[in-house]
């Protein structure tokens, strides 16, 4: 056993690290490895130590906790140590560590450099891997479970390498892991073994024991052959799974409402995200601006597979953001923003950024996309903005773009799409000469209600003959609904058809106004694309018709010249979901904005009581019914009989036809000619019956032998009632050993049940007979 | 063989004794039988090694009033384990080889003039005894083996008018040989039906057969056996064995079993009322043996076999198939159900 439990705290130990090993991709050196080894293999020391010297689990982990965070903190804040223990400086000094970690991830894209802080944190984030993980495989001997921290460990590395890691990452630290739960589940087995053969010495036992250890092998590999199958079936069958696990979707707020920061990260999936319904406030602003223009927090051009990606550094960047257009081109706003629940790095602000204010915070200005980044969250900031209110007429002879501001990626059509997207793209601009017409073409298209429709509901991906899954573009041709994601993207790409570069961009839109200040929510959260015009950089145009949607931006409006106004071609589809928060910005007259959505309880429960809803009501109960009616009428037929007992045989005899035909449903047949006694042996060895239940069994089955072959009268009640918990307590052991699947069919399939309504036709003939 | 003549009972004798079958067994009778049982099964096994089941059997079928048909090849025992019950019980053996030349008032007795009393007196025959030994009774020719069967069922014997009485108890123990048929007249099925249950010893397990070789060698050890009981108390023992409780449980599934052989299309001829009456009576003795007052279905379970197999005629399909009697009746316990079945 001793050996046993040094191989599983070796294993433990190695799988910790196995799982950490991937974060190497995370960062320019390997030198973290190092201490992160020492104090893995300290807590595995511990851990050994501790659990020969005491036998209470928590004290080992304990002990584990508080030496292994004396030591780091000794190691990397020893400076502030009086008398060889922590002081107040000790905490300050860990928490500038942090800080700096903190400050180097959110500054530098992977690989990150290392520094003091980042190898604390790691250290520190190994330290609680090893110890839990060393806890459940050792301390608490179910290595089952510590497959949830390695897994949380190798996720870590997983979500911020940009790069698809090597199958070897995983593979390592799963079979150790494996290993880790077949030593243990070995050394179990083996208690079992000895436990018996203490009894009865027999050869027989060690053959018995290598049959039974075999019969378990075997299906352990099936289950794992079957575990293959299906891990190797199901992304064949889901593709364009998110490859993000735990913060997919924009403007997700962490806890689902109330208080609580929102993260962007850097993926749009296009067939899930941004259907957010969360009414909990992002920020709240005030604005110089007489219109206001929704707020950006990142612009994209990189779609690949149905997604949009924030695309790491790629190619010859330039240094700083191109000049804006001269002050006399162009008008400056400034918009205030509070209560700002926005994650670092991002911030909302309106596009274009000329700068920011925000309190001893330090930021910077991607240099493509004009995204700002800040190196921690801010709840408050200052941002003036420009709005550059081309007219049409200007934009039309802006000329063909050219500006080392875009990339390939600005025009670049994914293959499986393009042929699609090109003869789309041809037929929405027949007959329009320049740029903006085109894409005023290709907006108003898109917003035609009559052609497309509004719904965060995308329905059932479509397939092709091969039985493949559409790409989204592809299929939201097809399907021709969708929401601001997918009108954006159709748009984006068909203005690239068109030699047109465009991007997406991701934020808010304007909001309500709630009082003095505007208000945002994590559901105003809105995709819309930017095209590229000479001499005017990236243009915000709106091809999202209808709800939760904005307005086109004056230049994006046929026939008008100038100048703010009412927006788009009036597509006003009405609210029909009305938990949506319509956000149709009336951008000229901001006093008649919106009333606050506030429904009363009664409006709630009268939403609810819907034919639609009621009908779905109905169905569950029926369902649920049909589903226990076997159950029901077993539970029925069962109280028929007890009542319909006259005598105690009858109850006796009732009580044992009950544990027959439960037994029968566990798969413990009772043929017809056995007698009890031979019953008995069968229901002890097939029930695996430990020695309290199979005497239990002997118990019942002699006081049924009783009632039936020897005098009536002396079966006593005492023996009844004892049968009939005994009775119970052999039902529950037996099904206790039987396979999960095989009990819910006994629940839901009880012969007892099933044969009342077989045998129904046949009664109710002979009854009329 | 000790062979001693004490009288003949020609007076009627005991017929059943009051209240034997209203009151059931009390916990005396099933002390006595298992005291009893236990004496005698010790003494068997002591000569009979590794038949355990065997002597169970002819235990059973002695305390269950029957007679006992031993059915096997030459040597492995048959005349050893008759002869071993006869001498573990005090009580009047005799033994009959049965010959194609014996004749019934060999085995009845005769009736021959007294020169000196000048009348006709009585000499009984072989079957005037406690235990009656019938060697190789396949031997005999019908005539004779009638007779000795007659005798069996009604436990009298008449001759020239005047019926005697045997003695109680009374079991025949016959032994037949089922391979040597030339100069045989095997018992037809009418008369096979008159034994209890029939039993084949089967060879020795290697180990006992070792074992025999050693004992058996220097003397036999039916020399060192004595008598461990008496006819009395045997009687007293048959008269407790018939008040063991038989629940209406059980003697429906012994109907039941029965009724199923005779429907059974594998038997041409199936078991008759008597099998079903010396049936219950077996395994009344075997409850009994088992220390138990009242029979289960187990004990009719385990007397099955013996009980019926020699009585049943298989069909030409079983036959063919070459199955063997035993092996439908094994086949009837299964399918039969085990009241109360009723759902």
């Amino acid at each position: 056993m001793t050996r046993r439990r040094w191989r599983i705290t070796l294993l433990a130990a190695l799988a910790t690290i196995g799982a950490i090993y991937p974060a190497t991709t995370l960062f320019a050196d390997n030198s973290w490895l190092g201490p992160v080894t020492f104090i893995v293999a300290l807590v595995a020391g511990l851990g050994l130590a501790g659990r020969g010297l005491t036998r209470s689990r928590g004290l080992v982990v304990l002990a584990q906790v508080l030496v292994t965070g004396y030591v780091v903190l000794a190691r990397w804040t020893g400076d502030s140590f009086t008398l060889f223990l922590p002081t107040p400086a000790t905490l300050e000094a860990a928490n500038l560590l942090g800080l700096q970690a903190l400050d180097t991830v959110t500054r530098y894209s992977v690989p990150a450099p290392l520094n003091d802080g980042i190898t604390f944190c790691l250290v520190i984030a190994v330290a609680v891997v090893a110890i839990a993980v060393d806890a459940m495989a050792a301390t608490w001997r179910s290595p089952a479970a510590a497959g949830l921290p390695l897994l949380t460990a190798y996720l870590i590395t997983t979500m911020n390498s940009n790069d698809v890691l090597a199958l070897r990452y995983f593979v390592v630290p799963v079979l150790l892991w494996l290993v880790m739960l077949h030593t243990t589940a070995r050394a179990q087995f083996g208690q079992w073994g000895t436990a018996n053969s203490a009894d009865h010495s027999d050869i027989d036992e060690a053959a018995h024991d290598r049959d039974a250890l075999r019969s378990f092998t075997a299906g352990a590999l099936k289950l794992g052959a079957a575990g293959v199958m299906v891990a190797l079936i199901v992304p064949a069958v889901i593709p364009h799974f998110p490859p993000r696990y735990l913060t997919e979707g924009l403007g997700r707020s962490g806890d689902g409402g109330g208080e609580g920061s929102v993260g962007f990260n850097d993926t749009l999936d296009l067939s899930r995200s941004l259907n957010n319904q969360d009414q909990s406030p992002v920020l709240t602003y005030t604005t110089t601006a007489f219109t206001r223009a929704p707020l950006r927090v990142l612009a994209t051009s990189y779609y690949s597979r149905g997604q949009w990606l924030v695309a790491s550094s790629t190619g010859t960047r330039p240094e700083s953001p191109p000049p804006l257009p001269s002050l006399d081109r162009r008008r400056d706003y400034v918009i205030t923003v509070s209560d700002n629940t926005l994650a670092a790095p991002r911030i909302a602000a309106p596009y274009p950024v000329v700068a920011v204010a925000m309190e001893g915070t330090p930021w910077s200005i991607d240099p493509v996309t004009r995204d700002v980044r800040v190196g921690r969250a801010v709840s408050s900031y200052r941002v003036t903005y420009a709005d550059l209110a081309p007219s049409p007429p200007q934009l039309r002879e802006a000329g063909a773009p050219d500006s080392p501001d875009i990339t390939d990626d600005d025009l670049s059509i994914p293959d499986s799409s393009r042929e699609l997207v090109q003869r789309w793209s041809d037929e929405v601009t027949r007959g329009q000469g320049n740029e903006l017409d085109k894409a005023i073409a290709i907006q108003d298209h898109l917003r035609d209600t009559s052609r497309y429709t509004y719904s965060l509901d995308l329905g059932e991906p479509r397939r092709d003959a091969q039985g493949r899954i559409l790409e989204p573009i592809q299929n939201f041709y097809e399907t021709r609904r969708g929401y601001c994601v997918q009108f954006a993207t159709a748009m984006i790409m068909m203005a690239r058809a068109q030699g047109i570069p465009a991007r997406m961009a991701i934020g808010f839109l304007p909001g309500q106004l709630s009082g003095e200040r505007y208000v945002v929510r994590a559901s105003d959260a809105h995709a819309w694309p930017e095209l590229y015009f000479q001499g005017y950089g990236w243009l915000r145009f709106e091809p999202t018709p209808g709800a939760r949607a904005g307005t086109p931006p004056p230049y994006a409006v046929l026939g008008s010249d100038s100048g703010p106004t009412q927006g788009g071609r009036g597509v006003t589809e009405s609210a029909s979901r009305s938990a949506t928060s319509v956000a149709r910005t009336t951008a000229a007259a901001p006093t008649v904005a919106p009333v606050p959505q506030q429904r009363g309880v009664l409006d709630r429960i009268g939403a609810f009581l819907t034919v639609r809803n009621l009908a779905v009501a109905v169905a569950v109960v029926v369902g649920l019914l049909a589903a226990f009616s076997m159950p029901i009428t077993a539970w029925l037929v069962r109280l028929r009989r007890r009542r319909a007992a006259v005598t105690q045989q009858d109850l006796i005899e009732a009580e044992w036809d009950d544990l027959t035909s439960h037994l029968g449903d566990l798969g413990i047949l009772a043929p017809d000619g056995v007698t009890l006694r031979q019953l008995r042996e069968r229901y002890v060895g097939e029930g695996h019956l430990d020695e309290e239940h199979a005497t239990a069994m002997r118990r019942v089955t002699a006081t049924l032998e009783k009632s039936r072959y020897d005098r009536p009268e002396r079966t006593t009640q005492q023996e009844a009632s004892r049968l009939h918990d005994d009775i119970r307590s052999i039902r529950r052991q037996v099904g206790r050993t039987r396979a999960w699947p095989t009990r819910v069919r006994s629940f839901f399939w009880p012969a007892a049940g099933v044969s009342f309504w077989r045998s129904l036709p046949q009664r109710l003939l002979s009854r009329r007979r | 063989m000790t062979t001693t003549d004490t009288g003949i009972e020609t007076t009627a004798t005991s017929g059943p004794p009051p209240g034997a079958s209203a009151d059931g067994a009390t916990g005396a009778d099933l002390v006595l039988i298992h005291e009893v049982a236990d004496r005698l099964i010790g003494a068997m096994t002591s000569v009979i090694e590794g038949k355990a089941d065997v002597v169970r059997t002819t235990v059973t079928v002695l305390f269950a009033g029957g007679h006992l048909l031993i059915e096997d090849v030459p040597g492995v025992g048959k005349t050893m384990l008759a002869k071993t019950l006869a001498r573990s019980i005090d009580a009047t053996v005799r033994r009959i080889q049965f010959t194609p030349d014996l004749l019934p008032s060999d085995v009845t007795g005769v009736s021959i003039f007294n020169q000196d009393a000048r009348r006709f007196e009585f000499r009984p025959g072989a079957i005037f005894a406690n235990v009656v030994v019938g060697d190789e009774i396949n031997r005999a020719s019908p005539k004779t083996q009638s007779a000795l069967l007659e005798s069996m069922e009604e436990q009298q014997v008449t001759v020239d008018g005047t019926t005697y009485q045997l003695q109680t108890p009374f079991i025949v123990m016959a032994t037949q040989n089922p391979i040597e048929m030339e100069g045989t007249y095997p018992l037809p099925e009418a008369q096979r039906d008159r034994f209890m249950a029939r039993i084949s010893m089967g060879y020795p397990a290697p180990r006992a057969e070792l074992d025999l070789l050693e004992t058996h060698g220097s003397s036999s050890p039916l020399d060192a056996l004595t008598p461990v009981t008496d006819a009395e108390t045997i009687n007293r023992v048959v008269q407790s064995v018939s008040r063991v409780h038989a629940s209406p449980a059980v003697r429906q599934y012994i109907v039941d079993l029965v009724s199923r052989s005779r429907s059974t299309t594998a038997l041409r001829l199936g078991a008759s009322p008597r099998a079903a009456l010396h049936l219950l009576r077996a395994s009344r003795a075997y409850a009994a043996l088992e220390g138990r007052d009242h029979v289960i279905p187990d004990d009719v379970q385990v007397l099955a076999g013996p009980v019926l197999a020699h009585r049943l005629m298989p069909s030409s399909e079983t036959q063919l198939a070459r199955r063997t009697t035993a092996e439908v009746v094994a086949d009837l316990l299964r399918q039969v159900p085990v009241p109360p079945a009723a759902r």
